[in-house]
């Protein structure tokens, strides 16, 4: 499997979890920058709609904000 | 263009919204009630005036008025949760009462003001203009002047008080634009100390375990969700830890 498919795959699963959660992108965004995310809030928006591509440590938090987000009964 | 300076073209832009350039609260409770002042001086008849602030939920949140006679009549309409001020938030419409003593719509809101010796009144929503120009003007609270005479106001009066109320709006607008940058001010703080942890830890394992950095992050992520707690606990327990190891 080649990086950038390993990426898309990745993507599309954030993709999905994110519209699950029915999150807001902007709450996300603030989330995954407090954790030391460093990709801006447009590039992580169009991340999630599939038409950019994060590095790998950056996909790897983006997803892990989602997941807390959407499980924020866990302190 | 780099990703970090992407992040940072945006940075500053985040802290101008919560920069000291906004109106301190003091300065704008002092300019409402100048102008509910204005109102009260304008208006044949009045017996005192006030703005009121008014959240999604119909409560208010902010008041200012010329005297304890109107702020009395308002606490009775948020108590029983329905009067002219509410109404004319909630319709985005001028409301006015030319009887409160045998007022059909709200009789026992009408009554008690009417034994506080306020027998008519009229109330215009505050409306701020949609930023995008695309939607109607928002109402988020209401401007009234009150009299001890019934049929003290007209159609004139309400346009006078409409008139007031545009400028009485931007200045309550921008209080709440304030409030909002407070909050944000209060999450961008939390956000960087909770960044500078977890990027601390992630050094730290780097360095004690001879990971990459994404080997790192994925050491912590796994640890918070077996635990099932969030990453920068994690990050602040590995960083707490390292102090005791430090200690001789």
């Amino acid at each position: 499997m080649s990086v950038d498919s390993d990426g898309e795959a990745q993507r599309d699963g954030a993709a999905k979890a994110f519209r699950e959660a029915g999150l807001d992108v902007d709450d996300l965004w603030m989330h995954y920058f407090s954790m030391g995310g460093d990709a801006g809030a447009m590039e992580t928006e169009a991340y999630l709609h599939g038409s950019y591509m994060l590095r790998p440590i950056q996909r790897d938090l983006l997803d892990h904000a989602i997941y807390e987000l959407s499980n924020d009964e866990k302190q | 263009m780099t990703r970090k300076h992407q992040v940072a073209d945006e940075l500053p832009e985040i802290f101008a919204r919560v920069s000291g350039l906004l109106l301190t609260e003091p300065v704008v409770d002092q300019a409402v009630a100048k102008i509910a002042q204005a109102a009260h001086q304008s208006l044949a008849g009045s017996v005192g005036a006030g703005g009121t602030l008014i959240d999604a939920q119909g409560r208010p949140t902010s008041t200012a008025s010329t005297n304890s006679l109107v702020e009395e009549a308002d606490r009775l309409q948020y108590e029983l949760g329905d009067g002219p001020c509410l109404s004319a938030w909630a319709s985005a419409r001028a409301v006015r009462v030319d009887d409160l003593r045998d007022d059909q719509r709200w009789p026992e809101w009408g009554k008690a003001g009417a034994r506080l010796g306020l027998l008519s009144c009229i109330s215009v929503p505050l409306l701020v203009p949609d930023a995008t120009g695309n939607n109607e003007p928002e109402p988020f609270g209401a401007m009234k002047v009150y009299s001890d005479q019934p049929h003290a106001f007209d159609e004139r009066s309400e346009e006078v008080l409409s008139l007031l109320a545009g400028p009485a709006a931007l200045i309550l607008a921008n209080l709440q634009a304030r409030e909002r940058a407070a909050r944000l001010s209060v999450v961008l703080k939390d956000a960087l100390h909770s960044r500078s942890v977890i990027d601390q830890a992630k050094g730290v394992l780097m360095e004690r375990l001879h990971v990459t950095e994404r080997g790192a992050l994925q050491v912590m992520i796994t640890r918070a969700r077996a635990e099932a707690i969030l990453l920068s606990r994690v990050a602040q327990e590995i960083l707490d830890t390292t102090e005791i190891d430090l200690t001789p």
